[in-house]
């Protein structure tokens, strides 16, 4: 009992050791209030985003359009080619589309909030007017083919735009760590085999504009600049907002972790200490009972204050109910992201302690954990993404996957999306790894 | 000759220093190592001298912690004093430390860059990869001088490495989570690292050299920040 109590004591003192904490939960907070404070009106302008490239020319009542689509736009699993009618080329107007993506397959969709799934992607697409409902199908040879899906658009003025469209979301949605001063690069999509005669008009959508589309013997060449069809939902952004300082909040508890036995070592402190208690394994567990719990107050305390200050900031901002409800702290989901966040924060103090202890040196011990923690996450994005992902699955950073608030197969930083708790098992992993290996060495070696 | 004789000294203890003296080569085998390890994940579509080059994630770690051991790690036993008693000048003291640091960084860098880009297996266009290489190796030199800044003002290597690490590190991440553009944009230029970085693209970047001259800004402050707290303080 005295033990614990004497490691307390030692880091209540160390006033380098309070700024440490005190340092981590400034950054914890303040950086979500900053990040919170600093999207003035970004959001809740409408709710839905529509911009894409579409070549489109009047069809008045029923009309069919095929096409085959040789290459489909890329970029990010959710990037659409396809055949879509609607109301007016502006932003907002109905419609009714089928189209490809390369990660989720065949789909229809219409007004934002339809999406049906229909198999593998398709090579070939064909859109139907009948009366009030359009019809989606596809086909693999342009031979046989099959219903996507049939939607009811009943309302639809009699004359609408039918055409080609393609648009891929921002790859700031597809790599951890967008590309500094790079912009992100068009899609373009191939048609050919297009069933009906100009002339068509090229149109960017709700973007700026871009570069034409090519045309040539039949061949369409189709370059949206980045965009997305989708309504506005819930993306999580509200409870996302207090993670924002949890990775550079870990910097000073990598430093608390390690400074906490270093410092022993640097004014010989250490000596005294198992002097007092001869058994090195209470020791280090003392330490690690320590300074494991502060870290985990500390950014428990810091991440629920970062939540609940930015609900006003992040309000102002557009993010308000209906679209985006307000958080609760009884949400078993916000419940393990505070928690988590607190949880790997402490994991990373106790894995630059085990560090600490093993290297006996402060500056060694924290270039060891910034190699393992920090080079994994910066230089992912230079990485194809598989690659990307796998680096970060395996290194320290996969923690903080307990952070994962939007269901989505792209994040930053969240390498085991889905499995959350995976990512905080891998960290803890290499905690008790480093805490062995520093038991192990501390027993062995002279003080 | 004061200077000659003080330059002398500092690369003696550079040299002499058993944790100072791994560092350079642990420069050139985390940053080629590395480097190599990436190149063969590019599946085609890529910038191959990039990639290749990216090693110096890893490796700037061993530059950093080079001129932080250099600066601030002779407070730690008393060295200082004893530094101070053999060179009174402090600015002549200062200036030594800057130019052994950066005379041990110097052939390390180059050394690194040179053997990461002769492991890249994809083609490189020869224009752009000079500027690509030459840029990282001045990258380099010029975070050795910005931690060496950091570290003569703060004079301990744990928080001065921290400080570092979280310039060169945190900024980018810290970034991500501004989804205002204007905000995330100033950001990304404004901090030293890895803006900087964008010396090694070589896919026709609109302004190549830009980021090195933030870098160059950031390290002018804290050599100047550095020798204005070497040269008031007491030994």
């Amino acid at each position: 009992m005295s033990l614990p109590r004497s490691e307390l004591t030692k880091l209540r003192t160390a006033p380098g050791l309070v700024w440490c904490l005190v340092g981590a939960a400034a950054v914890m907070l303040g950086l979500p209030l900053l990040a919170s404070a600093g999207n003035p009106g970004t959001y809740g302008r409408a709710a839905f985003v529509d911009e894409f490239r579409f070549v489109h020319q009047p069809l008045s009542g029923d009309g069919t359009l095929t096409a085959r689509v040789r290459t489909p736009a890329g970029g990010h699993p959710w990037a659409m080619t396809g055949l879509m009618v609607k109301e007016s080329a502006t932003p907002g107007a109905r419609y009714a589309a089928v189209l490809v993506t390369p990660g989720h397959g065949t789909r229809v969709q219409a007004d934002f909030t339809v999406d049906i799934a229909g198999g593998e992607a398709a090579s070939w697409l064909r859109l139907v007017r009948t009366g009030p409902t359009v019809t989606g199908y596809a086909s693999t040879d342009g031979v046989a083919w099959q219903r996507v899906a049939e939607v009811p658009m009943a309302g639809m003025a009699s004359t609408v735009e039918i055409g080609l469209f393609a648009t891929s979301p921002a790859a700031t949605r597809t790599v951890a760590t967008r590309p500094v001063l790079v912009p992100t690069r068009p899609a373009t999509a191939v048609f050919d085999s297009v069933s009906m005669a100009g002339p068509w008009t090229g149109t960017d959508v709700g973007i700026p504009g871009g570069p034409s589309t090519v045309e040539s013997s039949g061949t369409f060449a189709v370059t949206a600049q980045p965009g997305d069809i989708i309504a506005r939902a819930d993306d999580g952004s509200r409870v996302v907002a207090a993670t924002a300082g949890t990775f550079a909040g870990m910097l000073p508890l990598v430093a608390l972790g390690a400074l906490v036995m270093t410092a022993e070592y640097r004014r010989h402190l250490v000596r005294t200490t198992l002097a007092a208690s001869p058994r090195r394994g209470p020791v280090l567990a003392a330490k690690a009972l320590v300074t494991g719990g502060a870290c985990f107050a500390a950014a428990l305390v810091a991440t629920a204050g970062a939540l609940l200050l930015a609900q006003p900031l992040l309000r102002r901002s557009g993010y308000r109910p209906p679209t985006y409800p307000d958080p609760s702290l009884s949400d078993p989901r916000v419940l393990r992201v505070i928690a988590g966040t607190a949880a790997a924060a402490a994991l990373v103090a106790l894995l630059s302690l085990g560090l600490g202890t093993i290297l006996r040196r402060g500056a060694a011990a924290i270039t060891a954990v910034a190699a393992v923690l920090l080079v994994p996450a910066v230089m992912t994005p230079l990485l194809p993404a598989g690659a990307g992902r796998w680096v970060q699955r395996l290194s320290p950073v996969a923690g903080l996957s307990v952070q994962q608030v939007r269901e989505t197969d792209d994040a930053f930083l969240l390498p085991w999306a889905g499995r959350p708790w995976t990512g905080l098992a891998v960290l803890a992993g290499y905690a008790v790894a480093a805490l062995t290996a520093a038991y192990l060495l501390l027993r062995r070696r002279d003080a | 000759m004061r200077l000659a004789r003080a330059l002398h000294a500092e690369w003696t203890k550079l040299r002499t220093v058993p944790a100072t003296a791994c560092l350079p080569p642990a420069t050139v085998v985390a940053t080629a190592a590395l480097g190599t390890a990436v190149s063969t994940s590019c599946g085609g579509d890529c910038d191959a001298a990039r990639l290749s080059l990216s090693g110096v994630y890893l490796g700037q770690l061993a530059v950093v912690a080079l001129a932080v051991l250099a600066a601030a790690g002779e407070y730690r036993h008393g060295l200082a004093a004893t530094t101070l008693m053999a060179v009174p000048a402090r600015l002549v003291a200062f200036t030594a430390k800057a130019l052994a640091v950066t005379a041990a960084v110097l052939p390390a860098a180059a050394l690194a860059v040179a053997a990461s880009l002769a492991a890249s297996r994809a083609p490189l266009p020869p224009g752009p990869s000079l500027r690509a290489g030459g840029g990282t190796v001045v990258y380099l030199v010029l975070v050795a001088l910005l931690a060496l800044g950091v570290a003569a003002t703060i004079r301990r290597t744990a928080p001065a490495l921290s400080t570092v690490l979280g310039l060169l590190y945190m900024a980018p991440i810290a970034a991500q989570f501004v989804t205002d553009d204007r905000w995330r944009t100033l950001i990304e230029r404004a901090t030293p690292a890895p803006a900087a970085l964008a010396i090694q693209d070589t896919t026709d970047p609109a302004h190549p050299w830009s980021g090195l001259a933030v870098l160059a800004a950031w390290t002018a402050a804290a050599l100047t920040a550095g020798a204005t707290a070497f040269i008031r303080r007491d030994g």
